[in-house]
């Protein structure tokens, strides 16, 4: 998997000070405000409250976050690489992309939304040998889906 | 025992489990041997496939795609110098040099061989121990699991990630996640805003196949549109008179190598957290320490391939000891194997040795079974494999974007769960990215709800009367390994 492509530290200091104020932002929401609203705070008799677990939970990642933030603090300083922005970037295309595939899914089906995911992901790793075999393959293959899904397990993709 | 696994072999060795078991080790090589994916990545996707069979044909066929999937990842490793999976990194080492002499069918075959060797001896440990340790594990109380988990939790955090505190803030965010649902003491609504689909938690089939296999998919995808297209391989062509057999009394010669690789990795496999990966590494450096040849390790010296090998696949059966005897799973493989049981309804832990046993003896039977099989197939099938190592990425690796949204949707039928995959994988690709483990926060999310019930129950138990835990000497044990661990990572963290 890629997480065993260890980044190095000092290139990736600010990232994680960025990454662990973040989560540490979240933590103190689902502390302060999220677990205690929308998790009972009062338990039976006896009992110990709903809310305790998810909150103790979010204090340990809130203590956690900041060791981390503490770990980085002086990369604060160093030139920043854009792994920040470039990360921001990644995300909002995946966004972009799984909700258009989302939407295609519930109101075109699988196939055309198969279809959609292997071009888009074909263009992504700018694939440019065999286009003729990249369009049978992105045709073909979520047709040969659907089929083998209701053949095999009697169920209807969407 | 015997009069146990005998009878579970003859239910193990019937037409339909053979192939499930087939099945399963043919599509682990498959997906193990393509750069990018892996066998992690082939469970996660496959789990849901296991719902329409039987429990044993279901836990045979994933057991046979961990398998497959740990020794596939030698291939491009060799082939390739591209190891698909951070423990075949070790192999690529010595096995990549082995082929640039033209010997990379022999280099195959001693993965191959060292991989089946190292996973039976794992196997027949697994047989053995896990009675014991089961027995040991029904002593438990409460106190005691929530301390053995809190050991699991730092040590899988320690390893998994690259700062402990990282690691552990991925765990109980994970641990966060799983209290989302209904509480598991009094059943009141946590954090469900009245969605129904939330009442049984977040899906965990969708969390591990969106978290695990689609974002590195999707992380690799865009790894190769930064470079242009380009892939990050060649094959070199083989040399001429090369030598390309290998006879198994050359292959065992090296005895000591395949015996201490295979205790390395069972050792690691049995404790919880630790991963295939530092299997392979450690074995490796001690096969060099002990080996007279040791100056020719890293340019094509075989026992560094059956070091690496006959470790990381020793992992893939002691793992199971731990998740059988304790419902812990030793790693993020087991913990896909803890989601596939609770799929078929059996919940891991001490008491499955009692109310399953049929099934896990049969489960044992087909891993003996399995690694027939798989040096019948690893060995025959190494032209084939070869060519799926090299099938450009660009094809290979948009389509699992499809198997993924079947595999989702086939075991629950839901638009919601296929909506929950997709934004677990845009947190998968935020974590690959900042360095979060993924495995910590999958196995968080996993262990969560057991951390909270035995948590909850000691604190209720012991009550106004805390001192007591001391008289717990298991569970004292487990405290001191947790501050340990912890104090040996902040110590390293003080050093750096």
């Amino acid at each position: 998997m890629s997480e065993a492509a260890k980044p190095n530290r000092g290139a990736h200091g600010r990232l994680d000070f960025v990454s662990g104020a973040l989560m540490a932002l979240v933590a103190l929401v689902l502390f302060v405000w999220f677990a205690p609203t929308f998790a009972p705070g009062e338990g039976g008799p006896g009992q110990i409250a709903p809310s305790f677990f998810p909150r103790m939970a979010a204090a340990v990642m809130f203590v956690c976050a900041l060791l981390v933030m503490a770990r980085n603090l002086r990369a604060l300083s160093a030139p920043g690489t854009g792994e920040g922005l470039s990360l921001l970037s990644e995300l909002a295309g995946w966004t972009v992309f799984a909700g258009g595939l989302y939407a295609l899914l519930a109101w075109a089906g699988f196939v055309p939304a198969g279809i959609f995911a292997i071009l888009c992901g074909v263009a992504l790793t700018r694939y440019r040998k065999r286009l003729w075999l990249a369009t049978i393959l992105a045709v073909g293959l979520p047709f040969l889906i659907d089929w083998g899904v209701w053949k095999l397990f009697w169920i209807e993709l969407p | 025992m015997l009069d146990q696994i005998l009878p579970a072999f003859e239910a193990a060795f019937t037409l339909y489990n053979l192939l499930c078991i087939t099945g399963g080790i043919t599509l682990g090589i498959v997906i193990g041997a393509i750069p990018g994916l892996g066998s992690v990545t082939a469970m996660a996707v496959l789990i849901p496939v296991t719902y329409y069979m039987t429990p044993l044909g279901a836990i045979a066929f994933l057991v046979g795609v961990n398998k497959g999937g740990t020794s596939g990842g030698a291939i491009p490793a060799i082939l390739l110098n591209s190891p698909g999976t951070p423990e075949a990194a070790a192999t690529a080492l010595d096995g990549h040099p082995m082929a640039k002499k033209g010997e990379a069918r022999r280099a195959l075959k001693f993965a191959i061989f060292s991989s089946v060797t190292g996973d039976t001896i794992s196997d027949i440990l697994l047989i053995l121990l896990v009675a014991p340790f089961a027995a040991i594990a029904l002593q438990f109380g409460p106190l005691e699991y929530t301390f053995v988990l809190l050991f699991a939790f730092t040590l899988l955090a320690g390893i998994a990630s690259e700062s402990p505190a990282k690691g552990i803030l991925a765990i109980f965010f994970g641990v966060f996640l799983s209290t989302i649902g209904l509480d598991p003491v009094v059943s009141s609504q946590r954090m469900t805003f009245g969605e129904v689909h939330l009442y049984d938690g977040l899906p965990l089939i969708a969390i591990a196949i969106g978290s695990l296999a689609l974002s590195s998919v999707l992380a690799e995808m865009i790894d190769l549109s930064r470079r242009g297209g380009k892939e990050d391989f060649r094959i070199d062509q083989p040399v001429k008179g090369a030598s390309t057999a290998l006879p198994a009394r050359e292959f065992f010669s090296y005895w000591k190598t395949i015996l201490r690789s295979s205790m390395i990795g069972s050792f690691v496999g049995m404790l919880p957290g630790l991963g295939v990966t530092l299997a392979a590494f450690l074995s490796y450096g001690a096969a060099k320490r002990a080996s007279p040849n040791r100056a020719n390790f890293g340019k094509g010296e075989p026992e560094g391939i059956i070091a690496t090998e006959a470790a990381n696949s020793a992992v893939v059966g002691s793992n199971l000891i731990p998740t059988i005897a304790l419902g812990i799973p030793g790693n993020i493989a087991a913990a896909l194997l803890i989601g596939a049981l609770v799929m078929h309804g059996v919940v891991p832990g001490p008491f499955m040795l009692r109310l399953h046993a049929e099934l896990i003896y049969g489960l044992f039977a087909s891993m003996i079974i399995a690694n027939v099989i798989h040096l019948i197939i690893g060995r025959l099938g190494v032209d084939l494999w070869v060519r799926f190592a090299v099938i450009p990425r660009g094809l290979i690796l948009p389509p699992v974007i499809l198997f993924c949204i079947v595999g989702v949707y086939l075991p629950s039928q839901s638009f919601w769960d296929i909506g929950i995959m997709l934004v677990f994988a845009g947190l998968g690709l935020a974590m690959i990215r900042t360095g979060f483990s993924i495995v910590c926060l999958v196995i968080g999310f996993l262990l969560g709800g057991m951390f909270e019930t035995s948590l909850r129950q000691t604190l209720l138990l012991y009550q106004d009367r805390y001192v007591e835990m001391l008289y717990s000497p298991v569970a004292m044990l487990f405290l001191l390994l947790t501050l340990g661990v912890l104090g040996r990572a902040i110590a390293m963290g003080l050093r750096r």
